[in-house]
């Protein structure tokens, strides 16, 4: 099977041709628009839709020519109908309509932390979801941080998410206080090299049950908030009066770092003692920091559970992932919505 | 040469296929909520009245509005994509210009305004006049306060725009300026025009437009650490 796989969550946009069974990865197109946002500090959504106009149908044609394969060979067409940014969204679900209409294919939306989830099965060496399962997956990105529990593909339960932002979030939001450029999360990295992380203590954001009330079914325990980071950040740059020293800055965002990525290893280690997991996983963009890796790591070791990390390429928002976790479900789970599919700006993972 | 015009920029978006110049089928509809989610199931249908396949299609002709920005990404969009596989030719002209396709080719007026509410208390607003192979855009799409559109269309000029309640609205708010002569008129950019005038424009060796939405706004404003420009 050869499965076109489109998505535009968000700010990159990207188009994938992956083969299954595998799933290998036959091209992987993405277009980042990183250098478009950054000098506001953040996504714009009303640039990224933009973007996604003008370079979607190149991408295409790109992942076409590079993955050679023609036109004819496409079996499926999966695309990324949310969560994400609605009108970001609604680019890629268009042209995956008008590709499934001209060609005559099905089309199938996958849930982009779906997506997420399934790129620890791509590229060499990448263990079979059988073997993995069940499998913690720790999932962090600049819009989502939330722990699942998967029993199988297509068999996930939510057992923690953040009340606020997303650690990707917290360290973009960190980095522009501390006058470091966007994304916040390469930058404060480099900053916090040779910084020294014990000298400015930030909290690592504890859960109340009462703030529960909307998340059914989860642990504070489990769940994450990084509000109080924040403004412990605010209040540490206040009270040091004037733009910190370089040395001063190193250590604000060593401390700082680790904060956001103890708060997370804190949700692992309470998820690992409630279950037994056959291995855990950390997937999104934030995976991608050398930092939180190592810590990930010596968890897995001292935990004896084999950690799955995804590679580099796979961890920020790409197509291959939609395009594979179409490729790894079974038949069952498979549902052609043709030109019926619309777009989900808010799709929890395993609602259907 | 089958010719598939796709317009979109309204609530009321309009599909219409051209073999050679003739219109062979046609499709009008409404839409409930922004966002052009009916398109598709109504691309099917044409296709289906018509008894061609999408990839017969050798020419998309999108419009670009000034207009509802998701409807118009999302038009624009699926005909680059439904393009590709057969690289069939996308064009784009603007959705004002279909307007005036119609009314001073089929209306008889020798001069219009094509007037929409831009929001943040603006219009849009570009003007037309009969040329010699068809409508000419003697003033190019811009913005402007209502109280100055007496001003700029010019006594008699029907002023004629898919959302001129809101813009009716917009101009009373405002409580400037003299009303004189301003006569608004309800029009909807239909796909058969839009079809009719980017042919004649090919036709006569007309170049096409950029092919991307006309936006009359800048994606947010620039911060204030980033020079403008």
């Amino acid at each position: 099977m050869v499965v076109l796989g489109i998505e535009t969550s968000c700010d990159e946009t990207s188009v994938a041709v992956v083969v299954s069974p595998g799933p290998e990865v036959l091209s992987n197109e993405v277009y980042s628009q990183i250098a478009a946002h950054q000098p506001f500090g953040g996504v714009v959504p009303e640039l990224a839709a933009r973007r996604h106009v003008d370079v979607l149908p190149g991408l295409i044609g790109k992942a076409i020519h590079d993955a050679d394969v023609g036109w004819e060979d496409l079996d499926a067409l999966a695309v990324t109908a949310g969560p994400g940014l609605a009108s970001s969204l609604l680019v890629g679900v268009s042209a995956a309509k008008a590709l499934a209409l001209r060609l005559k294919v099905p089309l199938y939306p996958v849930n982009h932390l779906e997506g997420h989830v399934c790129s620890v099965f791509l590229g060499a060496n990448a263990p079979r979801a059988e073997e993995a399962c069940p499998m913690l997956v720790l999932l962090v990105t600049g819009g989502h941080t939330c722990l699942i529990a998967v029993d199988c593909i297509g068999g996930y339960r939510m057992l923690g998410q953040t009340l606020d932002d997303a650690a990707g979030e917290a360290l973009d939001k960190g980095a522009s206080m501390l006058g470091l450029p966007y994304p916040g999360g390469p930058s404060i990295e480099k900053a916090a090299q040779g910084g020294d992380p014990s000298l400015f203590a930030f909290p690592r954001g504890r859960v109340q049950g009462s703030s529960l009330r909307h998340l059914a079914g989860m642990e504070p325990e489990l769940c994450f908030s990084y509000s109080g980071v924040k403004t412990s950040l605010l209040y540490r740059l206040r009270d040091l009066g004037a733009t910190p020293a370089p040395g001063q800055l190193a250590d604000l965002a060593a401390g700082y770092q680790e904060a956001v990525f103890d708060a997370l290893l804190l949700r692992v280690e309470a998820a690992m003692d409630r279950a037994a997991y056959a291995s855990f996983a950390c997937v999104g963009g934030v995976a991608r920091n050398q930092c939180l890796r190592g810590k990930l790591l010596a968890l897995s070791e001292s935990r004896d559970v084999p950690l799955l990390l995804a590679q580099p390429e796979y961890c920020t928002d790409n197509a291959a992932m939609i395009a594979a976790t179409h490729a790894l479900r079974s038949p069952t789970l498979r549902q052609d919505t043709g030109f019926a599919c619309d777009v989900r700006p808010v799709w929890p993972l395993g609602a259907g | 040469m089958l010719t598939l015009a796709i317009e979109a920029s309204t609530m009321q978006p309009s599909l219409a296929l051209f073999r050679k110049d003739a219109r062979v089928a046609e499709r009008e509809w409404e839409e409930a909520g922004r966002g052009g989610r009916l398109l598709f199931a109504e691309l099917a249908a044409l296709t289906k009245s018509a008894g061609i396949d999408l990839g017969e299609i050798d020419r998309y002709v999108c419009g670009r509005g000034p207009g509802i920005f998701s409807s118009l990404r999302m038009a624009l969009t699926a005909a680059q994509a439904a393009a590709l596989p057969g690289q069939a030719e996308v064009l784009a002209f603007s959705s004002g210009a279909a307007l005036a396709w119609e009314w001073l080719m089929h209306r008889n007026a020798e001069r219009v305004a094509i007037v929409g509410d831009a929001r943040r208390g603006m219009c849009w607003l570009g003007i037309f006049e009969q040329g010699q192979h068809g409508p000419e855009c003697v003033q190019d799409w811009r913005l402007a306060p209502p109280s100055e559109l007496s001003g700029l269309a010019g006594d008699g000029t029907p002023l004629l725009s898919p959302d001129a309640d809101r813009v009716v609205a917009l101009w009373q708010s405002t409580q400037e300026g003299d009303a004189g002569s301003l006569r608004f008129v309800p029009a909807i950019p239909r796909a058969r025009y839009l079809g009719e005038y980017a042919l004649r424009r090919l036709s006569t060796g007309g170049p096409p437009e950029a092919l991307e939405p006309l936006y009359m706004h800048p994606p947010v404003d620039p911060p204030k650490n980033v020079a403008s420009g």
